[in-house]
């Protein structure tokens, strides 16, 4: 039963607040219609009767999970959320049986008035727990879905990013904000990402969202080049020769806006996962390849399975082209975007080219 | 004998190929084969087609779990290269050669196979 009123309808079941009044006070004061019952069974009826558009509920009292269960069926356009301090298995059941969220008490006002209002965010879409997620993964999902969403990222490096109708508008980090906070927050490797409803009007991040992320990536790689050098530095310059290259990158790169411009190479160790692009430092072809290193990761595997002794592999997974290329021995990644069969054709092609000038270049810098 | 099984055996009999089959996505049943007993690929399928996810080091660090369903793998080994290229009606081609052979050639009998399978 969906509501007609432009005033949202909530349902509280029982005392879910420590300042229930408060609480109820609050959600009236942000113009939401604000309904109480004792029993989940109280509520059952008037889920039946009206349209409720929340439903709060504890999953301490006798009933609840019955009630999210049968509100499936009695409503199945109200949102459902719980309250309680439940295990792992009742937060299951209570999932299962249709829950958004379960808060968990001592819950203030607020923090209630917060989820309620998410919750009416959500009139679609799913919400879960996932995971092998990268920030950079989860920003393009909301971008390409043009969404309004804050995120909150908890772990080694805290912090929030802000999209508005899929365009990045703010970052936090710490005492840092704007593409600096992106660029610290793109970083992360690990951690727990939270979304919310925007509810705040900052803006320290402008321009298109591809060029956005882009400078934020290429700062971060900056930074991370620095901190290596550095390194380097501290520990070997007056030990040892400088270590030439295996590659000549001004070549590489002369090659590759030749004969495969837009393309990547990477000097990899499948090993230890160990990557470095070699064309063009800086830039993040991720971007425009969606995710060439895991992607090479996969093709590794897969080759190590066809035949642990392999000299080359090519792999075209939608629009993305990944070649490894064995030369000696070392272990060298390609990739490309592809479009259509004649370019299917032509990244063969450019494998077979590349693989041929990459074992002179190599063999001749030895 | 269909255009598919008389492209299948073509293919090693005539295209130089040391194995071909064409397999069922969902299933990894043979729909058709010859000279196929020693490809041996369920396991390269099952990664390739996401049903195992990548676990690797570079996959553990950077990612890699597939994100959409992969079309073509070739790997040139020490003797033998495999092909595989998957099909939007749900069937897999692999073909086998002599790494010896053309990557080209190769490329042109899993073309032929996949001509096949749109005839009856």
């Amino acid at each position: 039963m969906k509501n007609p009123s432009s005033q949202p309808a909530i349902l509280i079941v029982g005392r879910v607040a420590d300042d229930h009044d408060s609480a109820i006070d609050l959600m009236i004061a942000q113009g939401m219609a604000v309904r109480a019952t004792e029993s989940t069974e109280a509520a059952g009826e008037v889920l039946a009767a009206s349209p409720i558009d929340v439903l709060v509920v504890p999953l301490s009292m006798s009933g609840a999970l019955g009630l999210l269960t049968s509100a499936r069926d009695l409503a199945p356009s109200t949102r459902l959320l719980g309250v309680s301090i439940a295990g792992a298995e009742e937060l299951t059941e209570a999932y299962r049986a249709g829950a958004l969220r379960v808060l968990t008490p001592p819950l203030a006002a607020p923090e209630l008035a917060k989820a309620v209002r998410l919750a009416l965010d959500s009139p679609i879409g799913l919400h879960g727990l996932l995971h092998r997620l990268s920030l950079i993964d989860v920003l393009q999902m909301f971008h390409q879905s043009a969404q309004s969403v804050h995120l909150h990222l908890h772990g080694p490096i805290e912090g929030e990013i802000s999209l508005l109708h899929g365009n990045l508008v703010d970052a936090r980090c710490g005492a840092v904000a704007g593409s600096e906070a992106l660029s610290a927050l793109l970083a992360t490797q690990v951690g727990y990402l939270e979304s919310s409803t925007v509810d705040h009007e900052r803006r320290t991040i402008s321009g298109p969202f591809d060029h956005v992320l882009l400078d934020a990536l290429r700062t971060l790689d900056e930074a991370n080049r620095g901190d290596k050098e550095c390194f380097e530095l501290d520990d070997d310059w007056f030990s040892a020769p400088a270590k030439q290259e295996v590659v000549d990158r001004d070549e590489l790169r002369s090659w590759l806006n030749e004969f495969s411009p837009g393309a990547g190479v990477w000097l990899i160790d499948l090993s230890t996962g160990a990557v470095e692009r070699l064309d063009e430092p800086g830039a993040h072809p991720e971007m425009e390849l969606a995710g060439p290193p895991g992607s090479i990761g996969w093709a590794g595997e897969l080759a190590e399975r066809a035949d642990p002794n392999w000299t080359r592999v090519e792999l075209i997974s939608g629009s993305t082209g990944i070649a490894l290329v064995r030369v000696r021995d070392l272990t060298f990644a390609f990739a490309r975007l592809i479009t259509g069969t004649a370019l299917h054709r032509r990244f063969h092609a450019d494998v077979a080219r590349l693989t041929s000038w990459l074992s002179h270049h190599v063999e001749s810098r030895r | 004998m269909t255009g598919l099984s008389r492209a299948v055996r073509a293919a090693v009999v005539e295209g130089g190929a040391l194995a071909a089959a064409v397999y069922d996505r969902s299933t990894y049943n043979v729909i058709e084969g010859y000279a196929h007993r020693e490809l041996d690929c369920r396991a390269i399928l099952e990664l390739l087609l996401g049903d195992v996810m990548p676990s690797g080091p570079m996959s553990a660090l950077h990612g890699g779990a597939p994100v959409r369903a992969a079309r073509v793998l070739c790997v040139v080994g020490a003797e033998r290269t495999l092909f595989v290229s998957t099909l939007e009606t749900g069937e897999v081609i692999v073909v086998s050669t002599r790494s010896t052979m053309s990557v080209a050639l190769g490329w042109t009998l899993v073309g032929s196979l996949t001509n096949a399978l749109g005839e009856p």
